[in-house]
């Protein structure tokens, strides 16, 4: 073996996403000798159908964690997001376009109002994003009187349900969707600046880092980002359920750590991120096979998501 | 202390150190950063187990494996980063987690914690008031506490670790008492410092540590600072930088009567290619003044012309535009991402450089990079070595390679050789005299007037907000400087 290659390998290892991927690969390993029915493609695409939708809020998660702060409200975000999609498409029968359109403002309104209030009001970010959840949740309630908006157009189905010969639409959108956030995390002066908030926000400041300006644009991506994620989400389900996206917010987050990014803020990359939201679906999907039942699902992914931070702690420090 | 050895991975800290600590002495540890000063500490102090050697105490061996070990044998360390509760009085901090109970693991009797803390303070003569909260008290008067609590556990050995690094003259002063007080009451002291004017007064006895070995032990009052100094780099180094001379260049800066909360009416010009020392004491506003030329802090009145035209600057992003750049007086807090590599340290200013399109170009950034990495001498493995993990001098190093970097025209140097050895410090006056050669500005702050004498054109004295005197190098010397830092009396300045 060449040694720049030798090199390249080992810095490879060194990566923080590291261990999330072996993790990831034992797993699938593992799995694959007790079901016989996880390693066929069609359950592996199942497995990405499946994680399509904390992969992509993990997306954004990445960025709000890495610039040290936190995004309660992206569950909300998703329901909102997807009930305003569609009612827009089945009350207003503004089409599909204008469907998606309004959902993905939803996403940067809220997103906005997170990054306004954390930076001009100095709301600490928890609180702020708890305080948008609720607002959220209930506008999403209020709109829809608590009932579901069914009925939506032929084309919005194709999003969450569609098919490009075997991969499933979701899935190249989550693709997509990774391939912007890692080239605005690591190539732009954007990512740059997120990284600098997050690991010295005086130094930050101090470099001339716009840092209010910095902190918006992480939670109006974030909010993009559960935008996405609710409407792959309602075309998923057919409707925009007021309720639908309760919950996710931590499992973006359990991702995000999965990932190796930590919640100080100043280290991670989505593409541990993607390898978190991986284990999570890979998890449910496996002990869907072996018949483990849905709570004991739960039990299993809270200790993973511990075991995966202790152990990450662990090699740091070695 | 016998042939303590310590590894860490891939580096030697300690290798068969010897230490011994008599009574009622003041030892003094000196070493350049790295040495392995603080692995020593850590080692007596149970932080570290030693790997090799052993440890004894009144001809007692002794095994700590644990901080508590240590402590309960009597060994207090007070380290450079307190360990204090900000919003908890001075008793309950000097008391915390051994308050005293009323019975065996019963509840906290207040009432004598009140009464101990009082009695101690009394006993010792700390100027302290056990009601405070710690948050409202003077750095000098954190440490008193620090002090307090290690002598609230009997302690009587006490290590104090760059003790003198934030304290202002006059508090330097009385921290010399109260160690002389302690001396008298049975305590004997480690006391580890830059700075060895203090150490060659305090101390009865030193002992030199280089790259973790001991290279010499004296009575202090048979050495001097010149034959320390040869220890601890262990080469005579050159100490012949001198300002480079300017002829009269038109001012870039001109700072036209500013203030605000901390400064008041600061007025003066820095030329182009010149370097001008601010000389104050802690708390004089030399900071202050800098952060407000910066857009670090606002200004309440006055303005800053920068090459002839007034420049509004409102924030760190404007002072950049105008080519200034800030190397601040703490570089952990204010200059250095830890996490991140030296290289993307050196690029955050100006990353719009090193675009290619839209997107960042990592090859031109490590170009760069290495270039800095070069002629500032920084020593690393590569430029993707994380910073958190670089000598001080090579930290400082590379926050002023970012402003390098960014080519500014003007660059302030805040308190640049704090925590900074020798031969990094020699470096960077290196970089100061190369940066006024090549027709940069440059302003230039110290607590260690010697430093700024050697390197500035002229001098600024501040006192208490204001600028008292604006001295030429060549026309002032030490002891002048220090009576305007020091508002000494207005007919000795005359003088």
């Amino acid at each position: 073996m060449n040694s720049s290659l030798k090199v390249k390998l080992v810095n490879i290892t060194k990566r923080r996403e590291f261990i999330a991927f072996i993790g990831l690969i034992v797993i699938c390993i593992a799995f694959s000798f007790i079901s016989s029915n996880f390693f066929t493609l069609f359950n592996l695409m199942s497995v990405l159908r499946q994680a399509s939708i904390n992969a992509v809020l993990a997306a954004g998660m990445t960025f709000v964690i890495i610039s040290g702060g936190i995004d309660l409200s992206v569950s909300s975000t998703v329901s909102l997001s997807g009930t305003v999609a569609a009612m827009v498409m089945v009350n207003m029968e503004m089409g599909t376009v204008s469907g998606l359109l309004s959902a993905l403002l939803v996403g940067l309104i809220v997103g906005a109002i997170n990054g306004i209030v954390i930076t001009k009001a100095g709301v600490p970010p928890i609180i702020a994003t708890l305080g948008t959840m609720t607002v959220a949740s209930g506008l999403a309630l209020a709109v829809t009187g608590g009932y579901s908006v069914s009925g939506l157009t032929e084309g919005f189905a194709f999003f969450g349900r569609g098919n490009l010969s075997f991969l499933p639409v979701p899935v190249l959108i989550v693709a997509l969707m990774y391939v912007i956030s890692h080239l605005l995390l690591q190539k732009t002066r954007f990512g740059a600046a997120v990284f600098g908030v997050g690991g010295n926000e005086e130094a930050a400041r101090l470099a001339g880092v716009s840092v209010d300006r910095t902190k918006i644009g992480v939670y109006m991506f974030s909010g993009l980002m559960a935008a996405v994620g609710g409407i792959i989400l309602a075309s998923r389900l057919d409707s925009g359920q007021p309720m639908a996206g309760d919950g996710l917010e931590l499992d973006a987050i359990a991702a995000v750590v999965i990932g190796g990014a930590s919640v100080n803020g100043g280290v991670g990359g989505v593409v541990g991120s993607l390898i978190g939201a991986l284990i999570m679906s890979v998890l449910d999907n496996g002990f869907d096979l072996i018949g483990v039942g849905r709570y004991y699902q739960m039990v299993f992914t809270g200790i993973v998501l511990i075991l995966a931070v202790a152990v990450q702690k662990k090699s740091k420090n070695r | 202390m016998t042939g303590v050895t310590k590894r860490f991975p891939g580096v030697l800290a300690l290798n068969n150190v010897n230490f011994s600590l008599e009574e009622n002495e003041v030892h003094a540890l000196v070493g350049a950063n790295g040495a392995g000063k603080s692995t020593l500490i850590k080692t007596l102090a149970g932080v570290y187990p030693p790997d090799g050697g052993t440890i004894e105490l009144r001809g007692e061996k002794q095994v700590f494996r644990k901080p508590m070990d240590a402590k309960m044998k009597g060994i207090a360390v007070i380290y450079q980063e307190f360990t204090l509760f900000p919003d908890l009085d001075v008793a309950k901090n000097i008391y915390f987690n051994m308050e005293p109970r009323y019975f065996k693991h019963g509840p906290i009797n207040w009432k004598k914690v009140y009464a101990q803390a009082k009695a101690l303070i009394a006993r010792f003569g700390l100027d302290l008031d056990i009601y405070t909260k710690v948050r409202n008290l003077s750095i000098a008067q954190q440490q008193m506490v620090e002090i307090a609590k290690a002598l609230a556990c009997n302690a009587n050995i006490l290590v104090m670790d760059e003790p003198t690094a934030t304290l202002t003259i006059s508090e330097v002063e009385r921290l010399f008492e109260i160690i002389e007080d302690l001396k008298k009451k049975n305590v004997s002291i480690i006391y580890i410092s830059h700075r060895l004017d203090e150490v060659t007064r305090i101390s009865d006895r030193l002992t030199v540590l280089r790259s973790g070995t001991v290279v010499g032990s004296a009575v202090t009052s048979q050495t001097n600072k010149n034959e320390i100094i040869r220890m601890m780099v262990g080469e005579n180094i050159k100490n012949d930088i001198l300002p480079n001379p300017t002829v009269d260049t038109p001012p870039v800066l001109s700072v036209k009567s500013i203030s605000n909360a901390f400064i008041h009416d600061i007025s003066f010009d820095l030329k182009k290619g010149e370097v001008l020392g601010i000389a104050g004491l802690v708390g004089a506003g030399r900071t202050e003044v800098v952060r407000a030329l910066f857009g670090a802090d606002k200004i309440r009145s006055g303005e800053i012309l920068v090459n002839g035209t007034k420049q509004n600057i409102n924030n760190p992003k404007d002072a950049i535009r105008c080519k200034i750049g800030l190397l601040p007086e703490s570089r952990k807090e204010q200059g250095l991402f830890m996490n991140l590599p030296i290289r993307r340290n050196i690029t955050i200013v100006h990353l719009k450089a090193f675009l290619r399109g839209i997107f960042i170009s990592r090859s031109k950034e490590t170009k760069e990079a290495n270039s800095q990495m070069k002629t500032l001498k920084i020593v690393a493995p590569s430029a993707e070595f994380p910073v958190l993990n670089l000598s001080g001098g090579n930290q400082q190093k590379v926050v002023l390679g970012k402003w390098l970097c960014a080519n500014c025209d003007i660059l302030i140097l805040d308190e640049p050789t704090r925590g900074v050895d020798v031969g990094a410090k020699e470096e960077i006056f290196q970089a100061v005299s190369h940066l006024s050669a090549q027709g940069k500005s440059v302003i230039f702050i110290s607590s260690e007037l010697e430093e700024v004498l050697r390197v500035s054109n002229r001098i600024l004295t501040m006192y208490k907000g204001r600028i008292t005197a604006t001295l030429n190098q060549n026309q002032t010397d030490i002891n002048l400087i220090m009576q305007y830092i020091t508002g000494g009396d207005s007919n000795e300045q005359l003088a």
